[in-house]
């Protein structure tokens, strides 16, 4: 006797029958050895319409001629054989016609993948068995996410496309036969706006040479076609049925169906893209979401193009002002520099020719206090001893300025200079008993400089430093040098023309560009004199210009004007502060020779 | 156990007629033309398979496999790496190219791999003039090396392994695999002996 708690064999096997028939998720199917149908479960019965009763007993490849047809007949030769088969749905399709499960799949048939072997008892073949599995759902999904993939290269592609800044035009073409590869269109226009802000056939494809000439030659294409130049994109279906009277235009052309897609940036329409069939009456609206988008991007790249060919004409309009300016600046400071140079040749020669009566001036006032001074009553001799200090003051004015004048005319070559050799050379020009005033202190280097000029420099801060003390006090001089990095950063250039307040950088053989590099050498002359009032440091060096203007000091007050113009052509600086303890404290830089 | 020059050469010819007809099959299933290459073959222990194969075969491996039963019994599989598994189901099924074998594309190497087992298994049972029994085949993705213990831990009668280096021809590609058929030894022995007599037979 069986155990209670196990289930008979036969009892079991008549339950996993009763199972197969009325439960499986799948089609099963028994045939006999000449594929007579014997078993048809009630999946096989709900999905293909036919009841069991209908088709027992009945040749399954006489019902289903498409088997035979599609060559799938030896399958079922072979499992009697004793071969399993498996047909896969990729390859086959389906095994059984049947309607399709999943109508918006777009399926003829239900796609089906099918195992066909053979039904065996003890080694035996008794028939074929047959087992179907639906995958119509599973294939449409895959179908859709394939499709979608395929939307998002193309559209990956196209922006590609459009960030290399193609020609719109150009990208439309190429877009065009992509899309014509994954959607059925065989047609496209696009429109543009022109210079005029008119629209005009931009490009076309897959129409006729003579359509396309007769299209292009509309002058108002928004009368004709207006649907293409509407504000939002739009499909027009069933073209050919319809009788609008505003789509005849596009009927006459032969178009079934056309997606129009305005291309607008804001409020600004920039132009309309149309793809058309002539084949295809019924675009799905699932379709125009991505060439919505794609038109949207061309609609921005069109947009740039027409910016950036504004701003490239805006620019070359720039460049040309530009060019203009610096013409004019040119010019101008040739005619300054002319000037320039024609006043200070003026000068010179004033100056030259101021002298010899000045000479003549002086001469007399001489003869006079010599050879008649015992003749000349005491009052007008104080005249003439004072007609001739002014004489002698006339004379180192205009001494003065031509000196000025030299140093603004004269060609220099630069060199290395010692500065001690020149600071030596100034001290023995001055009378024994004031060379101990002037002390050098420390090494004093060498710099890139004129040796006449630099010595006219020194020369006169070494003056000034000797001249302006206080009554009773001995002057003081000290020179030393210092190297520093760099242009100065202390005070601005104070270089000042004659007659003028301009400030020029002339063509001299320094060139001011390389002004902040390289070493540089700063020489100090310090003295402890009256000092500079404040404020007084940057005029001070303007021509004719004093620190102070007490006639005890005599001076013609070109002195510096003649150092910042030495300085100037020679490519350094120079200027003063106050010093501690009393007295002024003035620097040249110059380039380290 | 070691095959003769010109027993291999006599399996080869034997695999090949089963070829044959298994492109011929294919060929009308697809309309290309499909063609597979004469097989090289060799005999091995099964336990030097994976380490033979591991420079060939890349990564994870598809494996249809098919359990015969009959005179003699063993195991056939069909083994191609991912790569070659999806260029396979590309130049069949006219797709295009996917990154991932899909349940449908399995489907595809699974049927690939059951024709060219049943044609194959078939030309051996018409040389002992016996049918075979059939299994439905499996398809696995897995490490070469968890397949062939699989096998080796579930059939320990089956020692040897007749690998048959396959290449399949269509489109201007071709895709590479090998046909494994893992015997038993007294299965092998008897296949010898069959194939002798079927070689003495032609040549007589």
């Amino acid at each position: 006797m069986p155990n209670s708690s196990s289930i008979a064999p036969d009892l079991q096997n008549s339950a996993i029958l009763s199972w197969m028939d009325e439960f499986s998720p799948y089609g099963i199917i028994t045939t006999d050895l000449s594929f007579r149908v014997q078993i048809w479960n009630r999946w096989m019965a709900e999905k293909s319409g036919l009841k069991a009763a209908d088709v027992v007993g009945l040749n399954l490849l006489d019902l289903f001629p498409s088997i035979q047809s599609r060559r799938l007949g030896s399958r079922f030769e072979r499992a009697i054989q004793g071969e399993v088969s498996v047909l896969s749905t990729a390859l086959h399709g389906y095994l059984i016609p049947m309607a399709s499960t999943v109508p918006e799949a777009g399926f003829m048939h239900m796609q089906q993948t099918a195992r066909i072997g053979p039904l065996t008892a003890k080694h035996d073949a008794l028939g074929t068995i047959i087992v179907i599995e639906d995958v119509t759902q599973r294939e449409f999904q895959a179908a859709t996410l394939r499709k979608q993939h395929e939307r998002e290269q193309l559209l990956s592609w196209a922006l590609g496309h459009l960030m290399q800044l193609m020609s719109t035009p150009r990208i439309v073409r190429e877009l065009f036969y992509q899309i014509a590869q994954h959607y059925d269109y065989d047609g496209y226009f696009l429109y543009l706006r022109n210079e005029n802000h008119l629209m005009q056939l931009s490009s076309a494809g897959g129409i006729s040479p003579e359509a396309r000439v007769e299209i292009s030659t509309i002058e108002a294409p928004e009368k004709p076609w207006p649907t293409l130049f509407s504000n939002i994109p739009v499909i027009i279906n069933h073209l050919q049925q319809s009788t609008v009277p505003s789509e005849n235009w596009p009927r006459s052309l032969g178009i079934q169906s056309y997606l129009a897609l305005p291309l607008s940036i804001g409020e600004v329409s920039l132009g309309a893209l149309c793809f058309s069939s002539r084949t295809r009456s019924d675009i799905p609206a699932d379709e125009i979401e991505l060439l919505v988008t794609i038109s949207q991007y061309l609609a921005i790249a069109l947009h740039r193009e027409q910016t950036e060919q504004q701003l490239r004409e805006a620019q070359a309009g720039l460049h040309e002002h530009a060019l203009e300016l610096e013409l004019k600046v040119t010019e101008r400071t040739r005619r300054l520099r002319e000037m320039v140079s024609e006043l200070e040749t003026f000068s010179y020669s004033l100056a030259h020719d101021l002298r010899a009566p000045i000479r003549a001036m002086s001469g007399y006032c001489d003869v006079l206090f010599e050879d008649y001074r015992s003749s000349i009553p005491e009052e007008p001799l104080g005249i003439i001893e004072r007609l001739s200090k002014a004489c002698l003051k006339l004379d180192h004015l205009t001494r003065d300025l031509l000196e000025f004048s030299k140093v603004s005319r004269e060609e220099i070559k630069l060199g290395a200079v010692p500065i001690r050799d020149t600071v030596e050379e100034i001290i023995s020009l001055f009378p024994e008993d004031y060379r101990e005033a002037i002390q050098m202190t420390g090494p004093l280097l060498k710099v890139r400089a004129h040796p006449g000029l630099l010595q006219r420099c020194l020369q006169n801060l070494v003056e000034n430093a000797m001249k302006f003390i206080e009554d009773g006090k001995r002057p003081e001089v000290c020179i030393r040098s210092e190297l520093i990095q760099g242009g100065s950063k202390i005070g601005k250039p104070k270089f000042a023309l004659p007659f003028s307040k301009a400030v020029f950088s002339e063509s001299d053989p320094v060139e001011s560009g390389n002004e902040a590099q390289g070493e540089w050498v700063r020489i100090w002359v310090e003295d402890r004199g009256i000092g500079i009032p404040p404020g007084g440091q940057e005029k001070i060096f303007g021509i004719f210009e004093r620190g102070t203007s007490s006639e005890d000091f005599t001076g013609t007050g070109i002195g510096l004007a003649i150092v910042a113009r030495a300085m100037e052509r020679m490519g350094g600086k120079c200027g003063v502060q106050p010093r501690e303890g009393g007295g002024s404290s003035f620097w040249l830089d110059l380039q380290r020779g | 156990m070691e095959l003769s020059a010109s027993q291999t050469d006599a399996l080869a010819e034997l695999i090949n007629i089963g070829y044959a007809r298994a492109a011929g099959a294919l060929s009308d299933m697809t309309g290309h033309r499909i063609h597979l290459s004469v097989p090289q073959v060799a005999i091995r222990k099964i336990e030097s398979v994976a380490g033979l194969l591991q420079s060939v075969v890349e990564g994870e491996v598809i494996s249809v496999n098919q359990n015969f039963a009959g005179p003699i019994t063993g195991n056939a599989l069909l083994m191609l790496d991912m790569g070659a598994a999806l260029l396979l189901n590309q130049l069949l099924t006219d797709r295009p190219e996917a990154k991932t074998l899909d349940a449908a594309g399995k489907e595809v190497i699974t049927e690939v791999g059951n024709i060219l087992l049943n044609a194959c298994l078939g030309v051996f049972g018409n040389l002992l003039h016996v049918q075979l029994s059939f299994a439905v085949p499996n398809l696995f993705i897995e490490a070469l090396d968890n397949v062939m213990q699989t096998l080796m831990k579930q059939q320990p009668e089956l020692r040897f392994a007749l690998l048959i280096h396959t290449r399949f021809h269509m489109k201007a590609s071709n895709v590479s695999g090998y046909m494994i058929i893992i015997l038993g030894i007294s299965s092998l022995e008897r296949l010898m002996m069959d194939l002798q007599k079927w070689e003495q037979g032609e040549l007589s």
